[in-house]
């Protein structure tokens, strides 16, 4: 009698075990596949500043948005907006929408306060060398962009902004 | 009957699908082999034949760490985005250096922008681009650190031993 209740206690014991153990996979299992998704695939990120009005951050300050990682840096057409390492700051990240691409020409107003277009254009224009792409804010009176610290390298683009999750 | 088979395929495709997801893991976050092309690190690395037994393989960390002088970093080149290339970094950022092509046709030293490295190739007998043509380098650009040589011969530290050719000088000319 006593060893038919000992007998059940044990069963209860494995199958509580089982049930850690596969709770554990799954937690391993889940963590795993979200880091390959976010690290591969598509990600999201909070947009700040108002740098790129009105296409985000129109009436608020922050903007939850989609990127996928996907896509080569050798697809990348003008008008896409990316998300790039920010070349002025080592562990930042901006959000811009590609302009130009390598060879083509950037078409440079003579009132642009940017410090590199003043330094670099000619005639109204500056080339895009190969390798490299120019990205500007929409809003442009309120942007640190290319008009700023030149064209950034197509290997700092991490990936492109599908659409806005929430603002 | 096919509930079964199917159930039975997805039992067993988790394997490789888990398998899958890991190895790519492994490749973007510890780290792989990576086959070295071109001349611009001899004699430290060497492309050899076109034969694949005989070229040589170096192991490529993608832990974090951060840049420092001596190191044979693979980063993406900023000429063509896509493409790799394999450089030692000769300063990084904050140090002052005098690059090699200055010291043949003159040009003075330049100071290296926080998050931007330098990087130049050891062998001055070919023709490779280097920060010699298109500046400093932004850290993110580079991909890992090769720390290994693997084929032929195994050798660790290769990154950290400065070859002859190659001088840092840091503010005198």
């Amino acid at each position: 009698m006593q060893s038919a209740a000992l007998a059940h206690g044990k069963k209860v014991v494995q199958y509580l075990n089982q049930k850690k153990r596969e709770i554990t996979y799954t937690v391993i299992g889940t963590s795993l596949a979200t880091f390959f998704i976010t690290s591969r695939i598509a990600t999201t990120a909070v947009v700040t500043g108002q740098s790129m009005t009105p296409t985000f951050n129109k009436n608020s300050s922050k903007s939850r948005v989609l990127i996928e990682l996907m896509t080569p840096v050798t697809k990348v057409k003008p008008n896409d907006i990316v998300l790039a390492h920010d070349p002025e700051e080592t562990d930042a990240y901006i959000v811009k929408r590609v302009t130009a691409l390598a060879g083509q020409f950037v078409d440079v107003d003579e009132n642009c306060p940017g410090t590199y277009v003043r330094k670099y254009a000619y005639e109204g224009k500056l080339s895009v060398p190969s390798g490299y792409c120019w990205v500007e804010g929409d809003n442009k009176t309120n942007s640190q962009d290319s008009r700023e610290f030149g064209p950034i390298p197509l290997g700092l683009i991490k990936g492109r902004v599908l659409y806005t999750l929430w603002s | 009957m096919w509930k079964t088979r199917v159930t039975r395929f997805l039992e067993c495709s988790k394997w490789f699908v888990g398998g899958g997801v890991l190895s790519i893991l492994f490749y973007d976050n510890v780290g792989y082999v990576h086959t070295v092309r071109g001349k611009s690190m001899a004699p430290t690395l060497n492309p050899g034949p076109t034969r694949a037994l005989l070229r040589e393989q170096v192991w490529l960390s993608k832990l974090p760490y951060k840049p420092r002088v001596g190191d044979i970093v693979v980063f993406r080149s900023p000429k063509h985005g896509s493409k790799l290339a394999m450089k030692r970094v000769a300063a990084i950022g904050g140090e002052t250096i005098v690059p090699s092509k200055v010291m043949k046709s003159g040009g003075g030293p330049v100071t290296m922008k926080p998050g931007y490295v330098w990087v130049e190739l050891d062998n001055r007998d070919t023709a490779g681009r280097d920060s010699n043509e298109y500046g400093q380098l932004h850290e993110k650009m580079i991909i890992g650190k090769v720390t290994w040589l693997l084929w032929p011969g195994l050798e660790y530290k290769i990154s950290g031993r400065l070859s002859s050719h190659f001088r840092l000088n840091d503010k005198t000319g």
